[in-house]
This record gives C-alpha cells, sequence and structure tokens, in this order.
C-alpha cells in the first residue's frame, strides 16, 4: 500500500518527497503498467498459437473483445461471473496473509451452497427480505465451521492445513453428491439434484437487462470489509504479523493460534457465501459439479494482486471477463475452448511471472 | 539500474510482440461480395465438457453429423460453469440458430428460461423433465429400459446358475435401465437377478471387488451401468472367463472382457440429437413435451455381439432377443 494511506500528512509535502514519488512510481509499474504488458505478451504469444493452428486472429480477439464489451448483456456477464471469484480471492487473501494455506475453499463453496439451498427450501415461505439474508449468513457460517475444522486440525494437532483442506474438499462434494441423490433430491427424484428454490429466495438482478445480481454488490463489499479489517484493525494487524513470522508474532503477544482459526473461519466463510450466492442468484437449485473448480480460480485470483483483498474485485473481473469473452469467442471465431483456455491461462501466466521479475518487496 | 534494463527489455519485448501481432492482424483477401442465399439451416450445441470427453463427445459427432448430412452451418460451446449456461443458450439463440442442444440435463432450466424470450429458436437437452412450446428435452431412458429387458430375457435362458447380478448407482439414469434387465432376466421361472447399489461411480476397484464377491455367490451373468465403475465388473468377469458372463452397456464394452461379454446394449445418443435436428429442420418437432424415445426409434438402441460368444448366443438367442424386442414394439409385452 501506499504510504499516503498510512500516514497523516499532506499530499504536497507527501508528492515533494522523493521516497513517495518513488513509491508512486512502483505502486504504477507493477500494478498498472505490469499486468498490461502481461497482458499484451499473452495475447501476442495467443495470436501466434491461434494463427499456427490456422484460425484467424481477427475474427478470434474481435469476438473475445465482443464477449467482453460488445453489450451491456456481455460487460454484465463478466460482473456475474467474477461474483464467486472475487467472494472466494478474498477469503483466500485473507488466509494467506495469515500463513494460513487453504486450498479448501472449493470444499467451502460446497458446503456454503448446500446449506444455503437447504434454507431456501426449507424455509421457503419466509419473506424475501428476511429469507435471502438468513440463507446467505447460514451458507457463510457453514463454509465458515468447514474452514474452521482446517483451522483447529493445524493450531490443536499441527496437521497440515494442505493436506486437511484438500481433503475436506472430497468430503464436502461427496456430501453434496449424498445429499442430491438422497434427502435433498427433487420431488420427482430423477435427477440429481434439488427442486428449484422458490422465486421469493432468488437474488435480484440489478439492471434489467443484465444477469448481473446484487450478490455482486455483496462480494464488493465484502472485499473492502476484508481490506478494512486486514489493514486496519488489531486483528487484521495479527494475522498479518502471523503470516509474516509466526515466531516473531507469538513473542510479541499475538495469539498465534487463535490468529490462525479466525483466518480459516472468515476464509471458508467467504467461499461458503460464494456457494449460497450461486444457488440463491445463479442456479437456482443444488446439484453436483456446481462449482466448476472457482476454489482453485480463486486461489489464482487472490495471488494475482498479492493477496490483497481489495484488488480481488480487479483480479475478478479479468477472469470474469476473460470466461465471458472466450464463450463468445469459440461460438463466433469457432476458436475450440481449449484454445480460450489457453489464452485465458497465458494472461495469468504472463502476470505471474512479470511479478517474479519484479525484484522489489512485495506489497504488504 | 539492473532494475532499469530489464524493464527495458520487458518494453522493448512488448513492441516486439505487437508488431507480430499486427503482422498476423493484417487484412486477409477481401471477400468476393455474397450473393443472397437461402437461410441457412444454424444448429448450435452447449456441451459441459471438452469434446475429447466421452459424453461430449458424443454430441459432438452428432453435430457433425448434423452439419454433414442437413447441410447445417454449427458452432459448440463448452459450458465452464453453471452461470455459462444461460448465455450460452442466448448467445446462440439471439444470433438466429434454428436449434440449440444442451447436452446436460443440468441445463434444462436455462433452456427453460431462454426459450421463452426466442420463440424462433428450439431448444432441446439430454434429459430434462422441464418443456415449453419451443423446448423439448429428450429422454432416452424408457427405450434402454426397453432394449435391456430384451437382453435380460436372453440372458436369462443362457444361465446356467439362475443367478445374475445388476450394478448401478442410486441414480435413475443408471438405476431404472437396469430394472428393465432385471425385469427381463426375472421373467424366465426360477431365475432371479439382484441389484447392487455402488457408492462410486469412479470406483473401479470397488466395482471390480463386489463383482468377484457377486461371483462366489453363483451369479454367472453381470451387467453394470454405473459410469466408470462398471469397467470394473467385466474386469472380474474377465478374470473368470469361462464361467461367468458379462453384458455391456452404453457402448460396445466387448475389448473389456474379449471372451466374456456376450452382447452390449449400447445407447446411440448421437442419433436421438440428429433425429431431433432432422425434425426440427423438417418442421416436424413438436415442443410443449419431453420427447421420449423407446425401441420404436430407429437406430438409437441397438446390441453389437460377441464372436467369442457366438456358443452361446446363438441365431436361437439373437431371435429370441429381436422376438422379445418385436412384442415390446408391437405393445404386446409392456416395460413400466
Amino acid at each position: 500500500m501506499l504510504k499516503i494511506l498510512k500516514i497523516g500528512t499532506s499530499w504536497q509535502n507527501l508528492w515533494q518527497s522523493e521516497e513517495f514519488r518513488s513509491d508512486v512510481r512502483h505502486e504504477l509499474w507493477r500494478n498498472i503498467v505490469v499486468p498490461v504488458l502481461a497482458i499484451i505478451f499473452a495475447l501476442g504469444v495467443g495470436a501466434l498459437i491461434l494463427s499456427a493452428t490456422g484460425y484467424n486472429v481477427v475474427k478470434a480477439y474481435g469476438a473475445l473483445w465482443q464477449g467482453v464489451f460488445g453489450s451491456k448483456v456481455n460487460v454484465g456477464e463478466a460482473f456475474l461471473r467474477s461474483t464467486p471469484l472475487i467472494l472466494i480471492g478474498t477469503g483466500i487473501a485473507l488466509a494467506f496473509r495469515c500463513g494460513f494455506w487453504n486450498i479448501g475453499a472449493e470444499g467451502q463453496f460446497y458446503a456454503g451452497a448446500a446449506a444455503g439451498t437447504y434454507v431456501a427450501l426449507t424455509f421457503a415461505n419466509l419473506p424475501p427480505w428476511a429469507g435471502i439474508p438468513i440463507a446467505l449468513l447460514v451458507g457463510f457460517f457453514t463454509g465458515a465451521i468447514w474452514g474452521a475444522l482446517a483451522g483447529l486440525l493445524k493450531v490443536k494437532f499441527c496437521l497440515n492445513e494442505v493436506v486437511t483442506t484438500i481433503m475436506l474438499n472430497y468430503i464436502a462434494i461427496g456430501l453434496v453428491g449424498y445429499l442430491v441423490t438422497g434427502p435433498m433430491q427433487e420431488a420427482m427424484r430423477e435427477n440429481p439434484q434439488t427442486d428449484e428454490i422458490v422465486r421469493s429466495f432468488v437474488i435480484g438482478r440489478i439492471f434489467p437487462t443484465s444477469r448481473v445480481h446484487y450478490g455482486f454488490i455483496i462480494a464488493v463489499v465484502v472485499a473492502i470489509i476484508a481490506t478494512i479489517v486486514l489493514f486496519r484493525t488489531p486483528l487484521g494487524y495479527s494475522m498479518r504479523a502471523v503470516g509474516y513470522n509466526p515466531d516473531a508474532a507469538k513473542h510479541a503477544g499475538i495469539n498465534v493460534a487463535s490468529s490462525m482459526a479466525t483466518a480459516a473461519f472468515l476464509s471458508g466463510g467467504t467461499a461458503g457465501l460464494a456457494g449460497a450466492i450461486e444457488v440463491l442468484g445463479v442456479t437456482g437449485r443444488l446439484f453436483e459439479n456446481l462449482s466448476p473448480g472457482y476454489g482453485f480460480e480463486g486461489i489464482a485470483v487472490s495471488l494475482l494482486v498479492n493477496n490483497h483483498p481489495l484488488a480481488t474485485i480487479v483480479s475478478g473481473l479479468l477472469f470474469g471477463a476473460l470466461g465471458a469473452g472466450s464463450q463468445v469467442m469459440q461460438l463466433n471465431a469457432k476458436v475450440p475452448a481449449v484454445l480460450t483456455f489457453i489464452i485465458q491461462g497465458l494472461i495469468i501466466a504472463f502476470i505471474i511471472s512479470f511479478r517474479y521479475l519484479d525484484k522489489n518487496p512485495s506489497g504488504k | 539500474m539492473e532494475r532499469k534494463s530489464y524493464k527495458l527489455w520487458v518494453l522493448v519485448a512488448a513492441l516486439v510482440i505487437i508488431s507480430m501481432v499486427l503482422a498476423q492482424c493484417a487484412p486477409a483477401a477481401t471477400p468476393a461480395p455474397q450473393q443472397p442465399t437461402e437461410k441457412k439451416f444454424k444448429v448450435g450445441l452447449l456441451h459441459p465438457s471438452p469434446i475429447t470427453d466421452a459424453w461430449s463427445g458424443i454430441a459432438y459427432q452428432a453435430l457433425k453429423r448434423i452439419e454433414a448430412e442437413l447441410g447445417a452451418e454449427i458452432a459448440n460451446v463448452e459450458i465452464k460453469s453453471p452461470a455459462e449456461r444461460e448465455k450460452g443458450f442466448i448467445d446462440f439463440a439471439s444470433q438466429g440458430y434454428d436449434l440449440v442442444i444442451g447436452h446436460d440435463f443440468a441445463m434444462q432450466d436455462a433452456a427453460e428460461k431462454v426459450s421463452k424470450d426466442f420463440p424462433n429458436t428450439f431448444f432441446t437437452t439430454t434429459g430434462g423433465s422441464k418443456f415449453t412450446d419451443n423446448y423439448a428435452p429428450i429422454d432416452l431412458i424408457p427405450g434402454y429400459k426397453q432394449a435391456l429387458y430384451a437382453v435380460g430375457v436372453m440372458a436369462g435362458n443362457i444361465t446356467k446358475t439362475k443367478k445374475a447380478v445388476a450394478f448401478t448407482m442410486e441414480l435413475p439414469a443408471t438405476k431404472i435401465p437396469l430394472e428393465g434387465f432385471q425385469a427381463g432376466f426375472n421373467s424366465i421361472p426360477g431365475n432371479s437377478c439382484s441389484m447392487v447399489i455402488l457408492k462410486d461411480g469412479n470406483d473401479v476397484g470397488a466395482a471390480k471387488e463386489a463383482a468377484l464377491q457377486a461371483i462366489a455367490d453363483g451369479a454367472d451373468i453381470l451387467i453394470a451401468n454405473a459410469n466408470i465403475a462398471g469397467t470394473g465388473v467385466l474386469q472380474a468377469v474377465a478374470e473368470n472367463e469361462g464361467k461367468v458372463w458379462g453384458i455391456g452397456t452404453i457402448g460396445d464394452q466387448t475389448s473389456l472382457a474379449p471372451k466374456g461379454v456376450l452382447v452390449s446394449a449400447t445407447l446411440n445418443v448421437s442419433e436421438a440429437l440428429f433425429s431431433i435436428a432432422k425434425a426440427v429442420k423438417e418442421g416436424t418437432m413438436k415442443g410443449g413435451q419431453v420427447r421420449v424415445f423407446t425401441v420404436n426409434d430407429p437406430g438409437v438402441y441397438d446390441f453389437v455381439y460377441n464372436p467369442e460368444t457366438a456358443d452361446l448366443v446363438t441365431d436361437e438367442m439373437k431371435a429370441l432377443l429381436q422376438d422379445t424386442l418385436n412384442k415390446i414394439k408391437s405393445g404386446e409385452i409392456k416395460v413400466e
């Protein structure tokens, strides 16, 4: 973060400081120039691949552009798809900043989705103003508990959270599989899915012409709150201190176990909230394969911006836009899905590679 | 200083890349102005996994056949997340596609929703129970249950121990067809076919162990309809060739137990999708219903016999299977 956010002094005084100007230049370089260059490089390499495989580069990138900015509907799609990624990315940022390597967002997402669906199906008579917040809160807390389980296993028994969170992913996904073929299966019992949630539980759309719903606003608010918590509260300070050096933090009087468990809880909570929002805002029911890997994509969303919760809004939107654009690229330019995924992957890989080239200390 | 030099290098490299891209973007030869032509039949496909995957590959085969035989303009889009489904249907429909196929039962909600906004496009999904005036999901299960009933009757006449075991999962799409086999096998007096529910359709080892247990219990006919796990059952058959026989499902599974598979009852999803496209093109496709496929639909359900087991599956047995099928087609035998 820039020092302007850390010290109380006037802009004029700050700007006269060579150190501050250097800071600004550096922040601009690493947060704007580097990503833009990375995107140019990736598109360049992508163009070569497209050309070598016999596809029209202009048509393909035209379709990509069209898919992202071609219409209000398409812009809305990018926002819609970024919603779970921003939420999960935010949670991952909190956990990683605390040194808790949460690979379990996928399972936490499923846990939250199942809990949110359960509330929506069981308490279908609740009015929207009560039903939706309750379903989302239950989704948040279920995901949080799922995350906290791994947190407790780490702080109480020193179990490696990478292993436990991955295992908890399998358990959550398996549980959802059981629920949608057993106790929560649709009344017709034909397909492995729940019944559709009632209309009063569906999260409303922000604009009538686009599918983006209020879940996006929630995601942005959560990212802002997470940023404030992380950088402006004693809890956030403790979490970051533990992430830097748990031994030093312990000697400074910080409760390392509590910080880590809290980080795991909050990280799982945002993923659980994402799951509940996905059901209430997009799918309308729970089924297996609800997530295409949001939990893992969320890790990339967070790492891309050095685990900064606020910046996950930008990286989440980037991922969302690429997803929306690649769909239209397949349709209009007849580019196979694999090539569109390669181009998406190249963009991310180049951004991360460029960050590695940047020898400056990582922004904390 | 060091940092500046690498920044410079990066900028230079960026310029090189940009120039390469611009070179690639050089305008191609101007195409000749097109003559106004008759509106082309356009078919779009949304598939849930790469086309190299068996399930989506089936739909892609159908799409290519639709292109070749119906002269359709085709496009396919892989759907990675649930959020993409509705947009996928909208994208195709808004570009004037005549038919959009969603190759996943989970796409039915999106198809139903979008179909109301695009009455000039016909929608279908592989599986589903909802429908609108221009959306009809396809249901292949009833016909497959009938086909497996006929196989069950034939197997019921081949068994020596009078015992068969059917392995499936607690999913209607996999379980219901095997109920047909069970009914057909049990229609022979003294026969008994039991059903084993596997917990995991990907656990080949567990399915194989369950099959070995069934063999130890005296079953000599095994059939599985349980995704990948089903291959474990045929592996157990292969290890007991000569005394136990298997029935292939969905595709030709002879290779899994070359001397043990009696017959494979194949489900030609590709044919079903092709027939939908043909009907849409001819204007005979009706919405407002689930398009239920039965053994009366030609080419959708087929039987691949294994020459290695021809001594058991004699012409007489094949005739028995065909006769049972004919009785189902005529309504003499009801498989419900």
